[in-house]
């Protein structure tokens, strides 16, 4: 069976709470408020470890409204990944080597690895979000904040807390 | 020539409200030129207190029971004398002491006087030009010796039977009237009375006894249509109140609707907020809408990829068709070699299906621009709609606070409390009409006015009894002439009957005249005054019934405001004085309650030089309104406790608590500035 998404057990609480008390609409879906986590990860290029006991895990597919962008969202993925093990090198077999572990023919177009990567990502995310964001009760405060964090984050304003990969 | 001069000379409090001993001025009498004089108390020490005794004394009617509650001795001391007010008065030109023993305890009084020449006497006894002015006359009495809080706190300007009874008193017609409504059938009564007894004797009697049948009937109905004309004026007052309290609901009902206006903008300013946050959210499902410096890195890496041709573009499913076919691109047979060769190429080779999301991924990173601007513009909308929602939460807020709870409630009260009203006054206006009435096609046209008056012939009855159900005046009032017209006939006075009624009639003619005249005078006198005390443009429209206000386009006003009120009646006061030729001093209670800075201004300048003598109660916050006029004025007294500093408290910072005590120092008047708990 082909790896999921997963929403960790912290997150989930902590939108659910969000999307209980905002009067400014809400987060639609769990995939959506993974991938808003897996991208502040994917920015700060930060990875988490694996996700915490109880998490949820979602599906194994980008719902109808990542459709359209799960091509760069994989493309985010393999580009950080590739300078990760290239470290700049450009080796021509490690490149293609790597690719080969990440991509696959499933309906996420990535292999397990692929997912799992993604979702420590995510899980990095998220601990950016809880720590820098704080708790939040209304959804448009929460995406002002989101939007300064990955304003700060591409310009390199947080620090790195990579946990070992 | 005045028809009366009346001067205050002196006042004495004993154990009155606050006063233990005081007398004003403490001197002496006041001079005879001093015109303008205040007394300042804070409140609570007897100002209006003083105002009602004063009532009391100019009318010989006792306090009333609100009257012994306000003078009931409430100061420090424990041991309490007998309760006494006094004031020194000149009447023409001769001096009067008026007082009164007041125990407070039981409601019970002792009016004393004391004339030049015969000391003190128990009982209420004034000159008699004075008794025949304010005597039992508190309409009157009430024009000068005036309440500004009462007077403003009215919503009708002053009814009729005041205002006559005013015209009368400084015309010098209250005997006329006196003998009109009363004196001509008393003497024609006591002539008919001296004639004696003659033939006829049994139908005399008789008649004589329908006569005071019917006389005790008039007695009956003017009684009750008194009665009824103050219910009706109390009704109306009660009206007018209710109708002002439902538009000030109403208006607060109109508040409801703004708000009602405001929480769908809040909705709405709310939803487009909501409208730009999911927009904006949606923007971050997008990676390519992340900032610039992220994007751009992503799509320097693919095309740098590209340029190193990373990976080899052929799929590992080319190798696979080449060593199955056993043939090279080229066309010659593939050796062991090359097959191993390619057999070893292939390892690093993807399926066709990743090599084809391998150029699905470069193709969607290098064709997607950034779209960072895009989240700029949404969050500018966003910070726009916020800010919209916080004036508009701010806006319901505002008028959130002017709101008061359960007013639909209290408005459907009122509606029906209007209603009844309405249909009281309905009914009360009739039950007056019944007996007033004088107009005789509507008299005929209502048999319940007349009751069993008319017999089956058209003609009246001369029986008593058939008027017990007679409740129109006009028409009883014909009975009572018809049986005196009878009775003189039986005793042969019929000439003196004629010549009654035509004395009478022609001194009711007379009298209606020279009313008319003063009234026309009065109008013309008093609307001189009236723009000068307010700046709305209302005028007074009539005496008739009463002072009748219209406004600036002429519309009939059921009274106005307290302002307005007390301007009218300043007024009608002032033309007063003027045409009546009376030299009676104004007592003023808080004399600039109510009055706005135009009215109070005015009030300053014009008020004073109508009258010989002002003397004005005020409490030490008013001081400042009526600043002019303090300035003008010729003796400035204040009533205070004698340790007491202008500070309001005793020199330690305590309550004051010794006797109180009239200082006439100016320097003291200007300054005394009590704990501000009298407004």
């Amino acid at each position: 069976m082909a790896a999921k998404f997963i929403l960790t057990k912290s997150a989930k609480a902590y939108f659910d709470k969000l999307n209980k008390a905002s009067a400014t609409g809400s987060l639609k879906h769990d995939l959506e408020e993974w991938w808003l986590c897996a991208q502040a990860g994917l920015v700060a290029n930060t990875l988490g470890g694996d996700p915490e006991p109880g998490s949820k895990d979602t599906v194994e597919y980008f719902i109808k409204s990542l459709e359209p962008a799960q091509a760069r969202i994989r493309g985010l993925l393999l580009m950080r990944h590739l300078e990760r093990v290239d470290a700049g090198g450009m080796k021509r077999e490690l490149l293609e080597s790597e690719m080969g572990k990440l991509l696959a023919a499933s309906d996420t177009k990535l292999t397990d690895h692929g997912v799992k990567l993604l979702n420590r990502y995510a899980s990095a995310g998220f601990e950016l979000i809880r720590d820098e964001i704080g708790s939040q009760s209304d959804l448009y405060v929460f995406m002002l904040e989101y939007d300064s964090l990955i304003k700060r984050l591409s310009a390199g304003g947080v620090e790195d807390t990579t946990a070992a990969d | 020539m005045s028809a009366i001069k009346v001067r205050i000379h002196r006042l004495t409090w004993q154990w009155i409200a606050q006063i233990e001993d005081a007398v004003w001025p403490r001197e002496g009498p006041l001079p005879a030129s001093s015109k303008i004089q205040f007394l300042q108390m804070h409140n609570g020490i007897g100002k209006t207190t003083t105002l009602y005794l004063l009532r009391s004394l100019f009318t010989g009617i006792p306090p009333d029971p609100v009257t012994y509650a306000r003078a009931r001795y409430k100061g420090p001391k424990k041991e309490v004398g007998k309760s006494k007010f006094s004031v020194d008065l000149e009447i023409d030109g001769r001096p009067c002491i008026l007082g009164l023993f007041l125990d407070t305890e039981s409601c019970e009084h002792e009016f004393f006087t004391v004339v030049a020449g015969a000391g003190l006497e128990s009982g209420w006894k004034p000159p008699h030009s004075f008794k025949k002015s304010f005597g039992n006359n508190p309409e009157f009495a009430e024009l000068f010796l005036f309440d500004t809080q009462q007077a403003g706190a009215m919503t009708e300007s002053l009814p009729a039977h005041v205002v006559d009874t005013a015209i009368r008193e400084v015309a010098r017609l209250a005997g006329v009237h006196d003998l009109i409504t009363k004196g001509l059938d008393q003497i024609y009564e006591s002539k008919i009375d001296q004639m004696g007894e003659g033939d006829g004797q049994r139908i005399l009697t008789r008649t004589r006894n329908a006569i005071a049948k019917l006389e005790e009937i008039v007695k009956t109905r003017n009684g009750e249509l008194d009665d009824t004309k103050k219910l009706v004026s109390k009704t109306q007052v009660d009206l007018t109140d209710a109708v002002k309290k439902k538009g000030e609901l109403e208006a607060e009902s109109a508040l409801r609707e703004k708000l009602e206006t405001a929480n769908e903008r809040i909705a709405k300013a709310r939803d487009q907020l909501a409208t730009h946050t999911n927009a904006l959210y949606h923007l971050y499902l997008e990676p390519s809408n992340l900032p610039p410096s992220v994007w751009s890195t992503v799509q320097e890496y693919y095309a740098k990829l590209d340029d190193l041709r990373i990976p080899e573009l052929i799929a590992s499913e080319v190798v696979d068709r080449l060593l199955e076919k056993g043939i090279c691109i080229c066309g010659e047979p593939l050796t062991q070699v090359h097959q191993k060769h390619l057999t070893a190429f292939k390892e690093r080779m993807y399926g066709a299906d990743v090599v084809q999301e391998i150029f699905s991924i470069k193709n969607s990173v290098k064709e997607a621009t950034s779209g960072a601007g895009n989240v700029e513009t949404v969050i500018e909308k966003a910070r726009g709609a916020k800010e919209k929602l916080d004036i508009e939460r701010g806006v319901y807020r505002r008028l959130r606070g002017r709101l008061t709870g359960d007013v639909e409630k209290r408005l459907k009260l009122l509606d029906k409390e209007i209603g009844d009203l309405r249909g009281v006054e309905s009914g009360l206006k009739d039950a007056q009409k019944a007996i007033d009435c004088s107009d005789s096609s509507e008299i005929d046209a209502n048999p319940q006015y007349t009751g069993k008056a008319f017999l089956a012939t058209g003609e009246l009855s001369q029986t008593a009894s058939d008027y017990d159900s007679c409740r129109n005046l006009v028409v009883i009032r014909r009975g009572l002439r018809q049986l005196r017209q009878k009775e003189a006939n039986v005793q042969g006075v019929a000439r003196m009957r004629m010549a009654h009624e035509l004395v009478e009639d022609t001194m009711r003619l007379a009298f209606d005249k020279v009313m008319r005249r003063m009234k026309d005078a009065l109008l013309e006198e008093a609307n001189l005054h009236l723009p000068q005390l307010q700046t709305t443009g209302m005028r007074i429209h009539s005496f008739d019934e009463g002072i009748e206000l219209v406004d600036q386009q002429g519309v009939l006003q059921r009274g106005a405001n307290t302002g307005g009120e007390l301007s009218a009646q300043y007024s009608f006061l002032m033309a007063l004085r003027k045409l009546g030729e009376i030299d009676v001093p104004i007592v003023l209670d808080n004399p600039t309650k109510g009055l706005d800075g135009t009215a109070a201004n005015a009030f300053q300048t014009r008020l004073p030089s109508m009258f010989d003598q002002c003397l004005m109660l005020i409490y030490p916050l008013e001081r400042a309104a009526i600043g002019d006029l303090v300035k003008r004025a010729d003796h400035l007294a204040t009533l205070h406790r004698a340790d007491e500093e202008v500070s309001g408290l005793a020199p330690d910072g305590r309550a004051a608590v010794g006797p109180v005590v009239v200082n006439e120092d100016d320097s003291w008047f200007v300054n005394y500035d009590p704990p501000r708990a009298e407004v």
